[in-house]
C-alpha cells in the first residue's frame, strides 16, 4: 500500500495492519480465516481512502490467500523414481486419518518501519521498505509470540511478501504430507516440497493491479517428493493430502477474508 | 513450463513438528532466506509459528 500511495501521490504517513486468525472450513478442508483491520495515518481525502482500501483488498498476497490467484501444476515424485503430474483435483478425495487438525487462534500485527524506505538520487522512492510483523498464537503449554521481517529493500535483507507467502505454502504442504501420508522416515525418507515460480511483472505491475482492483493469477509448479512407490503411496492418497492442506485450500478456493475494515487515524 | 523452471523454494521436515523452508535456493536468486515453521500438535510446544501464520505475516507485510 505504501507503493500504491506513493504512485498515487497520496500523503500516507504511516500504516499498520492487524489480523485475527481463526480456524474455518475452507473448501472441503479445515482451513483458516482472518479478520483484517488496516489503520492509515495521514490527511487523506475520501477518494484516496477508497483507493487505498481497494489496494488493501487486492494486494498480491491477499490475492493468493483470499482470491485463489494461483494456477498450480502439481508433480509427484516417489522415492522409487516414478513421476506423475496432477492437473485436476479429485472430485471426491478420500478422507485421510489425521485430516482436520485445528489451527490455533491468534493474531498477526504488522508495523511499517518508516525509516527503511529508500529513495534514488533523484528523490524518487526506489524501495518501499520493510515491515516488522508480530505473530502470536496459542501453543501447547502457553501463548507464544514470534517476530518476522519482510518487505522490499535494495540489499535484500529480508524476503518480499510474495516469496514469503509461497514459502508458507511450501511449509504447509510439507507439514500436511508428513502428517497424512503413511511414512516410515527411517526406511523411506520424508516428504519434501519444491516450488518453481516464474518471474512476474514485478512490484510495479503488482501495485498497479492492486490499485485498479485487478486479480492477476500467478503460475506455480509444485513438486512434492513422497516416500515409497506408487503402490505403497498411491497417487489418490497424495492428491487427497494435497487437497486437505489448509494453505493449498486457500490458494485454490480463496475466501480466507472473513471481514475487513480500513480506518483513517 | 515446468521443464524450464528451477526451484525457487524448498521445504522439508526437520523433525515431526518442525519444517525448514528456504527461499531463493538457486544460485543467482535473491536470498537464501531460511524460514522455520511449527505444526500444532499434542506433544511439544511449537518452536516457530505455524505456516498459516507465516502466510498471514506475509499478508501483513
Amino acid at each position: 500500500m505504501v507503493g500504491v500511495a506513493y504512485r498515487g501521490s497520496i500523503s500516507l504517513e504511516d500504516i499498520q495492519v492487524d489480523f485475527q486468525v481463526e480456524a474455518m472450513e475452507l473448501g472441503h478442508t479445515l482451513g483458516f480465516g482472518v479478520r483484517e483491520r488496516v489503520i492509515l495515518k495521514g490527511q487523506l481525502s475520501e477518494t484516496e481512502r477508497v483507493r487505498l482500501e481497494r489496494a488493501a483488498r487486492f494486494c498480491p498476497v491477499g490475492q493468493v490467500l483470499n482470491k485463489g490467484a494461483l494456477a498450480i501444476e502439481d508433480q509427484v515424485h516417489w522415492n522409487s523414481g516414478e513421476v506423475s503430474r496432477v492437473s485436476r483435483p479429485l472430485e471426491q478425495p478420500p478422507t485421510l486419518p489425521g485430516t482436520g487438525t485445528l489451527i490455533p487462534s491468534g493474531s498477526v500485527r504488522g508495523r511499517y518501519l518508516l525509516d527503511t524506505k529508500e529513495y534514488d538520487e533523484d528523490g524518487r522512492m526506489a524501495h518501499e521498505g520493510e515491515a516488522k510483523v508480530y505473530v502470536t498464537c496459542e501453543n501447547l503449554t502457553r501463548s507464544s509470540t514470534w517476530t518476522a521481517l519482510a518487505g522490499h529493500s535494495s540489499q535484500g535483507f529480508v524476503p518480499s511478501p510474495i516469496p514469503l507467502v509461497h514459502a508458507a505454502w511450501a511449509a504447509s504442504t510439507a507439514t500436511t504430507l508428513n502428517r497424512l501420508l503413511p511414512c516410515d522416515i527411517e526406511a523411506a525418507g520424508n516428504s519434501t516440497v519444491e516450488l518453481s515460480i516464474p518471474a512476474s511483472g514485478g512490484r510495479g505491475d503488482s501495485q498497479s493491479n492492486a490499485a485498479q482492483g485487478i486479480v492477476a493469477p500467478r503460475q506455480v509448479v509444485r513438486r512434492v517428493k513422497v516416500p515409497g512407490t506408487p503402490e505403497t503411496t498411491p497417487i489418490e492418497v497424495v492428491q487427497a493430502a494435497l487437497w486437505a492442506d489448509p494453505i493449498s485450500a486457500a490458494c485454490i478456493h480463496g475466501g480466507t477474508l472473513i471481514e475487513d475494515e480500513v480506518l483513517v487515524a | 513450463m515446468s521443464r524450464q523452471l528451477q526451484p525457487n523454494i524448498t521445504s522439508t521436515m526437520i523433525n515431526p513438528h518442525t519444517s525448514l523452508t528456504v527461499i531463493g535456493v538457486a544460485v543467482g536468486q535473491r536470498g537464501p532466506w531460511p524460514v522455520v515453521s511449527g505444526a500444532p500438535n499434542s506433544t511439544v510446544d511449537m518452536v516457530a509459528p505455524p505456516p498459516e501464520y507465516l502466510a498471514v505475516a506475509a499478508w501483513a507485510a
